[in-house]
């Protein structure tokens, strides 16, 4: 008997839908399935033995301090190296209270949203975007204001006029949540030219960005371009990093960059939410990053994703109906983004599954709707072998969807 | 100062409150200074070697604990829990009705998530733990807070507070209690109250949310049955930690109560970390199912007893004993004085001057007072220490009263 509980759900509880992806799981996991749908890293990828290793080293030298409560801000000697090892992309090095040790990159959504939305507040995203950020946002009682994208990212260009309507309806825009490299889940990457003119336009309306960057290293073509961050001079871009991707995500250890002042509030709900990130997990990523293991391993990742991006490519083009089907190839990360303008996605999907083969549908990345002929893929968890497979028992449900 | 950032923020943020212990961090850190203050674990007792023996399983499974663990939690773990508390817990729970957290603060936010909108009313202890304060505010809760004695909350007062809430209008979501060895008060629930308190819910229709992060760490008596297991209406939440009985850095605590409540936090959860690591969880689990948990515990309850003896010879040595009260903790790791003619705010200052460190009362108390309370950990300093800190507040209090 729990009918205790149910009267007394609040608001967040009423309105709370489970992630769409792990509803699928069930299907997804079904005997034989292939799956294109998490969004994974390969368990190949990663450096078991050089983890253990530094477990083992930072245990022995540090053990006991390392048992002991943190400092809600994160282990100190891990902020100082993430200071030097993001400079590059930061544009500078910085200051330890400009960054916060969080529980993987998914708190940094949750603690900007606890300092920065009440609800009815908006937020600006990429029409479509990653659920797991929405879904946090939307827990806050956010509601969201999408700007359309192409190959180059969010259509900045588009972004006053949507800012100007919100203001006329009295929205309260409290900040712009972008995924500017290799975007999850449409791929694309923002052009140069775009990060400026958002940027500028954040800076003249007041509104600050999350950038939020998971895969932002695992870049396999063309050169790393300047963050949002670093083309900021006035503090208003809080930039979220991960060791997720570029180490494994069972350490679940992310960081958050930015403004002292929001860093501090963020601490102060940091507090609340679990007083601090275990100290094991972070001086066990610290170790790993001090003894040279990430710059060794990042490029192996990097070159093994690389090469699973090309097997899928070659694959979509071997067994995909050319005609129906486009896609962008991305230059890092993990996702293929289709779009089938004849083909239901939720059709497809149906076929699919009995074809033994999944992906994530489109919708439930629009927070406003939209998606219904797109899906998602992901081509970092598959083996070469299931890849070839899965694509052809695709192609085939793609075909019999377009025959009927 | 950034004002761009200041107009973006939310009206929680324009509430929220550092906690008080940060606040007094830079005076704690002065050289010299004795602190009484934090609640944190004596690093001695630590068992190092045996929790790193676990890392060799990052050899066997490695890859699996590197890789996204469920939100639920590390199976193996849950299944070493389930077993492990089922004397406390008066049977072994399913991996449903449990949940695995960052933490047993995680189930304060979780749980905050789950029922509390802005206006909703907490009933607490008064005072009360801190921290859950400070979360459940967050999520925007007013609070009812029923004092305590020697035997815990008061809970006869309850049935009362409550039905002039409801008359006010206000919804009554959960009570929250800590049972054993309470922060700050240090005091214990009888066994008559634990059960008056489940009849008293349950004829109110309100949960409860039974904190017991101490409850493990007991040095007199025999355990008294959890809440949990005096309720067979699934009307119980209940939270644990390996904070204070293997160590907090490993931030693995866990909760059970009734499926439907877990599966919600659950959701929750998902939307906050998507899972805590499962590599310190799976460290976790190789200290306990190496037997390390049921070896070591007695010599962590050892150290601490000692600890909280001497602290109370300290006190009756140093003290001015006509002007202060408290009642000996059975457990945990704090004591809790009472000084009807002291004022607390200036025997800080001046405790602060002769280096010894405290919590002022006030902040515990969700709606107002602590003015002439004070809370002193002992789990953290050394018997020597400790004694020359009581000392040295012996000191300041009789130069207030002097005054």
């Amino acid at each position: 008997m729990t009918s205790f509980w149910e009267p007394l759900y609040g608001r967040a509880s009423r309105s709370l839908k489970p992630s769409p992806i792990r509803e699928m799981l069930h299907l997804t996991r079904r005997p034989g399935v292939i799956s294109f749908a998490g969004g994974m890293p390969d368990p190949a990828a990663f450096p078991v033995e050089a983890f253990r290793e530094a477990a083992n080293r930072i245990l022995e030298e540090q053990g006991r301090d390392i048992l002991q409560y943190g400092t809600t801000e994160g282990y100190p000697p891990l902020k100082a190296f993430l200071s030097d090892w993001t400079a590059p992309r930061m544009g500078r090095k910085l200051a330890e209270d400009e960054l916060l040790v969080t529980a993987g990159s998914t708190q940094v959504v949750d603690l900007l949203s606890w300092a920065t939305v009440d609800p009815g507040d908006f937020v600006v995203c990429e029409e479509a975007t990653f659920l797991g950020s929405t879904g946090t946002m939307r827990n806050h009682g956010a509601s969201f204001i999408t700007v359309p994208c192409d190959g180059e990212g969010m259509k900045v260009e588009l972004l006053p006029t949507l800012l100007e309507e919100a203001k006329a309806r009295g929205r309260k825009v409290k900040y712009i949540y972008t995924i500017p490299n290799f975007h999850n889940p449409l791929g694309c990457t923002m052009s140069l030219q775009r990060r400026r003119l958002l940027v500028q336009v954040a800076q003249e309306w007041g509104i600050p960005i999350l950038e939020d960057d998971p895969y932002g290293y695992i870049r396999y073509d063309g050169e790393h371009l300047p963050s949002l961050f670093s083309l900021d001079d006035r503090g208003i871009v809080i930039y979220a990093g991960s060791f997720s991707k570029i180490l494994a995500p069972g350490t679940r250890v992310g960081w958050a960059g930015g403004d002292r002042e929001i860093i501090r509030k963020m601490a102060v709900f940091k507090q609340a939410v679990d007083v601090c990130t275990s100290v094991v997990a972070q001086a066990e990523v610290y170790k790993y990053c001090e003894m040279g293991f990430l710059d060794a391993f990042l490029p192996k990742i990097v070159d093994h994703y690389r090469k699973k991006r090309d097997d899928f490519e070659a694959a979509m083009h071997r067994f995909l109906p050319r005609e129906e089907v486009s896609w962008v190839k991305p230059q890092g990360g993990y996702f293929y983004w289709l779009e089938t303008p004849r083909i239901s996605a939720r059709e497809l999907f149906d076929r699919a599954i009995e074809k033994k083969v999944a992906f994530v549908l489109g919708e439930p990345f629009f927070p406003n709707g939209g998606g219904e002929n797109a899906f998602r893929m992901c081509f970092t968890f598959a083996s070469p072998e299931q890849t070839e497979e899965g694509m052809r028992r695709l192609g085939e449900a793609m075909r019999e969807s377009l025959d009927r | 100062m950034n004002s761009l950032w200041e107009v973006n923020f939310s009206r929680k943020s324009a509430n929220v409150r550092p906690s008080p212990v940060r606040e007094i961090l830079s005076v704690i850190k002065q050289p010299g200074m004795i602190s009484f203050a934090g609640g944190m674990p004596a690093p001695e007792v630590f068992p190092v070697d045996e929790f790193f023996e676990g890392v060799s399983i990052l050899k066997n499974d490695g890859r699996n604990l590197l890789q996204y663990g469920t939100t639920e939690g590390y199976p193996p773990l849950k299944g070493f829990l389930s077993e492990w508390t089922a004397p406390r817990m008066g049977r072994r729970v399913s991996q449903e009705e449990m949940l695995l957290t960052t933490g047993s603060q995680q189930v304060l936010d979780l749980l905050g998530w789950a029922l509390i909108d802005p206006g909703d009313t907490v009933v607490t202890e008064d005072p009360s733990y801190l921290a859950a304060l400070t979360a459940f505010h967050n999520h925007g809760a007013n609070f009812i807070g029923i004092p305590t004695d020697a035997e815990g909350m008061i809970v006869d007062l309850i049935p009362e507070a409550v039905e002039k809430a409801r008359a006010e209008g206000k919804r009554v979501k959960f009570i929250y209690t800590i049972v054993n060895f309470h922060n700050p008060c240090g005091c214990t629930m009888s066994l008559k109250r634990r059960e008056k308190l489940v009849e008293i819910a349950h004829r109110l229709e309100i949960p409860i949310f039974e904190d017991d992060p101490y409850g493990y760490v007991r040095f007199d008596g025999d355990h008294l049955p959890s809440i949990f297991s005096l309720d067979p209406d699934g009307g119980v939440l209940y939270a644990g930690s390996f904070s204070k009985i293997l160590a907090p850095g490993t931030r693995v605590g866990w909760c059970t109560g009734p499926k439907e409540i877990i599966r919600k936090m659950t959701v929750f959860k998902q939307a906050i970390d998507l899972c805590s690591s499962p590599i310190t969880q799976a460290l976790a689990y190789e200290y306990c199912s190496r037997g390390y948990l049921d070896t070591h515990l007695p010599k962590i309850i050892d150290n601490y007893r000692q600890k909280r003896d001497a602290m109370e010879n300290s006190f009756k040595r140093h003290l001015p004993l006509e002007e202060v009260r408290w009642v000996k903790p059975e457990g945990g790791f704090f004591y809790w004085i009472e000084m009807p003619r002291i004022d607390v705010k200036p025997l800080f200052e001046k405790a602060i001057e002769k280096k010894v460190a405290f919590v002022m009362g006030m902040p515990f108390f969700p709606n107002g007072g602590g003015e002439h309370n004070a809370r002193l950990n002992y789990t953290y300093s050394s018997p020597e220490i400790i004694d020359e800190g009581v000392r040295r507040l012996g000191e300041a209090m009789r130069e207030i009263l002097a005054r």
